[in-house]
């Protein structure tokens, strides 16, 4: 980071893109935006020695705290077969929320493999490094959460 | 397949203001460089006194007391309770007051010494697992007179894969409330 203003144009430009990657990992608007904040936060404290590597250093940051904070004892997240209800906003269709229900299914790991494969259009590579994990595992990772999307998907539109 | 191939999603407005990150993160950076001013030399003190009192077999240092920073009253030290401690109470001791209470599970009387925002997840560790011993260490950052922050070596035990048992470095932060007293406001593994 050269100044101040860079720090400032890039987080003015990113926040809303990584609130949305963090909304799809945790569920929660709210949550997203403190997890995002908390990074950015970090970022200026601790930014990356090459500037260049800014968004790969954004992306693992976000990954591990979004991961972490879904093991907290206060926090942690159980998988459960039947979903509680959600508040939908106004215009959320029955897909989105099916979708977005469906994926909360999945275990973190999986979950975040997903997102930043299909979501965030990141390659194997990217994502492997982003999780801190093999390309082998991203693949598996990805093969089956899919899978597991897919089944979601076909039972709630039986 | 791609899943979020016709995916919208329907947000709420964003609150992320980059001039309150901005502000956040340069008081962070402040409140980072004391904490290196005054606890590095604490560290070093502690490191050669431990060295010391291992090459010559004396008693290791309780773990349990707590050191007052300089200029702390009285009071810092000693087993005050919660119901005892007066309302001009300096932090060290609201603080000291707050781990006697977390150590021995008193969660109700730790929790008399917090506010609202001293929460699981920003800090507050009583009733999710167990802390056998506390250490703070000498001389806490202060970021301006109404608040501080100190650091605590803390051994704990019970918690899970974020927090493994063993020794955590744990920072405390305590604001002067409007109506005069300390109150432990949040911590966490990052001051």
């Amino acid at each position: 980071m050269r100044d101040e203003g860079e720090y400032r144009e890039y987080v003015a430009a990113r926040a809303p893109a990584l609130r949305r990657t963090a909304y799809l990992l945790c569920g929660d608007w709210h949550r997203a935006e403190d997890v995002v904040q908390a990074v950015l936060i970090a970022l200026y404290v601790h930014p990356p020695r090459d500037w260049e590597a800014v968004d790969g250093w954004v992306r693992t940051a976000l990954m591990r705290r979004v991961i972490d904070e879904s093991r907290r004892p206060w926090r942690r997240e159980r998988p459960v077969e039947a979903l509680p209800d959600t508040p939908m906003l106004q215009h959320d269709s029955a897909e989105r929320m099916a979708l977005l229900d469906a994926l909360r299914t999945l275990p973190i790991r999986q979950r975040a493999v997903v997102v930043l494969r299909f979501w965030d259009d990141l390659s194997v590579q990217d994502t492997a490094a982003a999780l801190d994990i093999s390309e082998g595992t991203v693949k598996s990772h990805s093969s089956r959460g899919l899978a597991a999307l897919r089944l979601t998907l076909e039972r709630t539109h039986a | 397949m791609n899943p979020f191939e016709n995916l919208t999603l329907v947000e709420p407005p964003l609150r992320i203001s980059p001039d309150a990150l901005l502000a956040e993160g340069r008081k962070r950076v402040r409140r980072h460089r004391l904490l290196i001013l005054t606890a590095s030399p604490a560290l070093v003190i502690g490191g050669a006194g431990l060295v010391v009192s291992l090459l010559t077999g004396g008693a290791s240092p309780r773990t349990d007391a707590v050191i007052p920073p300089a200029g702390t009253p009285a009071t810092a030290t000693g087993s005050t309770s919660v119901a005892s401690l007066p309302t001009d109470a300096a932090p060290a001791a609201v603080l000291d007051t707050y781990l006697r209470a977390l150590r021995s599970g008193d969660c109700e009387s730790a929790h008399a010494l917090a506010t609202s925002t001293f929460t699981a997840g920003n800090g507050e560790l009583c009733g999710h697992l167990t802390v056998k011993s506390y250490t703070p260490v000498r001389g806490p950052a202060t970021p301006n007179d109404r608040e501080v922050v100190f650091a605590t070596n803390l051994v704990t035990q019970g918690g899970d894969a974020s927090m493994p048992d063993g020794l955590h470095t744990w920072f405390y932060t305590l604001d002067r409330q409007a109506d005069g007293p300390w109150r432990l406001v949040g911590g966490g593994s990052g001051p």
